[in-house]
């Protein structure tokens, strides 16, 4: 009576991804209580610390691709040239700016659009009016020109010297095109850290991707994050190929060993004008290419454990017990932006006739989990699913009472879950008080175990388990306005299990 | 009278006002600057360059106004305000010039919209734009998840329209350049339902009025926090220092101009909300948001013809 589900364990040292469309805003109240976890430095909201830049000093990619064209056409379907360009980043961008009053700054553009930035784009600036530099995004020239971080390692604190010199992974200037200096920084997981931790005021780390790095199985042993994203498979370390990174005129260069820069991770455009603005079919084309590739992140990343149905004799239910495995050990599954990332196991059990008499972790007609996001639970049409298992980080925010003067006594015990006064969920985490996690540790094995009622040993057709993955969820879209963009996210299956009875 | 510096100096680093403006313009208060959205180009170019605000005089302080409200609506006189403050976006500090008008005591709740509905003339609200606190009466809770266009149909169905945000600062901080709609104590929770601190003073909207006591100089309850607040003008964040000082309408974008500066993007709010900080409780803080946003932290009032 037990089947486990023919998955192959893959041998990994993997790493998910650090995500980019996620956007950070500190709340700031000048004469605020600070109140949360401030054991490491307070970072500075001031996101561009550096001096205005000639930014016409950046080299268009365009140029780049002359002679690195393929790392140009991967690029050109990445996420870091879609930064800027993403929707649901100017609408979130927006939205800190009205709930900090402003103070979000470019905060947010510090990392989304670092030429623009770096021009002085004012942080509203929405990708519709963005210039073309601005519109490059993370580009190829940005992150070649990086000497190294500022400050704290996080909030988009980079050193960028734009000039005639490039920094790369190799010493050599064989071509001559340009003077080329090899960098240790920008082979390092700091110089992807350096975007890829975002600290909010009060002290709480809404994209924590590069944190869980370093404290992770995968750093111990030397693996960076570029050994997993920019590799030949995403979320592995991969053999790479061999040959020419650049071809002058048409002669090629010495062979190297090649980096993939289209940085894998689990986000995807969701405009039908992405990658390439003029030409909708070969954009669809390149962005069902791209899902592969996701798709494969995602199943490197975690598995279903096995899967066992225990009923009690008579009883009408039983139990169900699976593990979601880990197959990272380069940071927590989800990471980057876990207040946006979906991650949950649906559970399904049917009768002999076919009719599901239990589930969990299964959609409303919004297309949202059971949760205490859901429209359709918040107005009582369904109920909230008290079995969901979802590895999505919450913004928990406090309200409490006050003293006879309207102000509030003593911040110390407030920032616990259920302390004096209350706590509520809000969706953006520049609401919030404190973003709790819930994602899974490197190479952890969670052990999940469901009661369920509705059918007996005698009755029962089959269970299903499923392990999803969505990067953004739809109550969060229609929050923003974007309602129009729900029906273009994925729900991507990571695995599923299954047992039959017969 | 009052003195204004207005140099000619570059377009502003973004986001930074450079206060050194190197020369000084004495600008009479009432006189009716040219708006620089209507130059003799058509209004296709922003004018070069914008002025700085450089240093100012102004008003005393005080919430100073006199309420005079009946039937839901409360009285604002003619006359002179001081408008504006030393935030980038909003200075500089001038003298504004507005006729009469009346405006809502409170912010449109979702019982009045309910009305509206029945009558035929507006969409239902979104139910998940609703907050469900104990002790506080949804449907006197202010209605949100409206964008612009709607909060502007609403006010005409019922015989007003939104108002400036020259009449909606007016309304909030009296005459004297308040910082606070209620006089000079700081805000706390006993005064306002906004973001006191990382905490919040409350979960979410509270019905309208809650603070039976605190009111604005001229009887205006809740114009600081609980939900943002529509009004009529495009959001320019350097619109004051060109702007007429007699009865200000915002940018003119008739024509949907896009300046570099983000104006026509978007409509201004104020007052701040329930989730937002002190920073936007004070009555001169400016705010925007594109027209088509409908937050579940943006409602709106109307404002009335004398």
């Amino acid at each position: 009576m037990r089947h486990l589900a023919p998955w192959l364990a893959l041998l990994v040292i993997g790493c998910g991804k650090a995500d980019d469309t996620g956007s950070v805003a500190p709340a700031t109240d000048s004469e605020a209580v600070v109140e949360g976890d401030e054991s490491h430095d307070e970072p500075s909201a001031e996101v561009n610390p550096h001096e205005p830049l000639d930014t016409d000093s950046f080299v268009d990619p365009k140029e780049c691709a002359a002679c690195h064209p393929t790392q140009y056409e991967q690029w050109e379907t990445s996420m870091h040239r879609y930064a800027p360009l993403s929707p649901v980043f100017d609408a979130m961008a927006a939205k800190a700016f009205r709930d900090t009053a402003g103070e979000v700054g470019t905060f947010c553009t510090g990392c989304h659009s670092p030429i623009g930035t770096y021009e002085g784009e004012e942080g509203w600036t929405v990708a519709a009016d963005r210039s073309a530099k601005s519109k490059e995004g993370v580009s190829c020239d940005y992150c070649h020109s990086v000497t190294n971080h500022t400050g704290i390692l996080g909030n988009g604190n980079l050193e960028a010297a734009p000039s005639g010199v490039k920094y790369g992974s190799f010493e050599s200037n064989y071509m001559g095109a340009h003077t080329t200096e090899k960098s240790d920084f920008i082979q390092s997981p700091e110089m992807c850290g350096s975007c890829h931790d975002v600290f909010m005021f009060p002290g709480i780390q809404i994209e924590q991707a590069y944190t869980e790095y370093a404290e992770s199985p995968a750093a111990a042993e030397g693996v960076r994050c570029q050994d997993c994203h920019m590799g030949s498979e995403p979320g592995v370390v991969s053999e790479r190929p061999i040959g020419p990174a650049a071809i002058v005129d048409g002669e090629p260069g010495p062979d190297r060993v090649l980096s993939n820069h289209s940085f894998v991770g689990p986000d995807y455009a969701l405009i039908d004008t992405f990658p390439y603005e003029d030409d909708l079919e070969a954009s669809a084309a390149a962005q069902a290419e791209y899902m592969t590739r996701v798709q494969t992140l995602m199943e490197n990343a975690a598995e279903l454990g096995d899967l066992d149905v225990m009923f009690e004799e008579d009883a009408d239910g039983g139990a169900i017990m699976v593990s979601v495995r880990s197959l990272t050990a380069g940071h927590r599954i989800p990471t980057g932006f876990t207040s946006e990332r979906q991650m949950w196991v649906a559970v399904t059990v049917e009768n002999r006739d076919g009719d599901v008499v239990w589930s969990t972790g299964d959609l409303d007609e919004q297309g949202d989990l059971r949760d205490e996001h859901s429209w359709a639970v918040k107005s009582g049409e369904v109920a909230l699913d008290t079995s969901l298992v979802n590895f999505q980080s919450k913004n928990v925010t406090a309200w409490r009472p006050w003293n006879e003067a309207g102000v509030f006594t003593s911040g110390e015990e407030d920032i616990e879950v259920g302390g004096a006064g209350g706590t509520f969920l809000s969706i953006f985490p520049f609401d919030a008080l404190a973003v709790v996690r819930n994602s899974i540790e490197p190479l952890e094995e969670r052990e999940l175990v469901y009661s369920f009622e509705g059918v007996g040993i005698e009755d029962v057709g089959r269970v299903d388990v499923a392990l999803y993955y969505r990067n953004l969820p739809p109550y969060l879209l229609r929050a923003l306005q974007l309602d129009d963009l729900v029906e273009r996210l994925h729900v991507i299956t990571i695995d599923t299990a299954e047992i039959v009875f017969e | 009278m009052f003195s204004v510096g207005c140099g000619d100096s570059d377009k502003d680093s973004p986001g930074r006002l450079d206060s050194d403006s190197g020369t000084t313009t004495v600008v009479d208060g009432t006189e009716d600057s040219a708006s620089p959205m209507t130059d003799d180009t058509g209004g296709t170019e922003p004018p070069e360059p914008y002025p700085e605000c450089g240093s100012v005089e102004g008003g005393g302080g005080q919430a100073i106004g006199v309420p005079s409200c009946m039937d839901g609506r409360c009285f604002v006189p003619a006359g002179s305000f001081w408008m504006g403050s030393e935030e980038e976006d909003a200075c500089p500090v001038r003298s504004v010039e507005l006729s009469a008008f009346w405006i809502d005591q409170m912010e449109v709740t979702h019982g009045e919209w309910a009305s509206c509905v029945a009558a035929g003339d507006c969409d239902p609200a979104p139910e998940h734009c609703r907050f469900w606190l104990d002790d506080h009466d949804p449907e006197r809770q202010p209605v949100t998840c409206i964008d612009w266009d709607a909060a502007s149909a609403y006010c005409i169905s019922v015989g007003g329209r939104l108002p400036s945000e020259a009449e909606w600062e007016k309304a909030a901080r009296g005459t004297d350049q308040a910082e606070w709609a209620w006089g000079p104590a700081s805000p706390s929770c006993l005064l306002a339902n906004y973001r006191f601190s990382p905490t919040y003073c409350f979960e979410g909207l509270i019905e309208v009025g809650y603070f039976a006591d605190v009111t604005s100089p001229f009887g205006l309850h809740d114009t600081v926090g609980n939900a943002w607040e529509w009004v009529s003008d495009w959001y320019d964040p350097r619109y004051y220092r060109v702007a007429p000082n007699i009865d200000p309408v915002g940018p003119d974008c008739t024509e949907g101009d896009v300046y570099e500066n983000g104006a026509c993007r978007a409509r201004v709010i104020r007052g701040g909300a329930f989730n937002t900080t002190k920073l936007t409780t004070r009555a001169h803080a400016r705010s925007f948001a594109d027209p088509a946003v409908a937050d579940d932290d943006m409602g709106f009032r109307c404002a009335y013809a004398e």
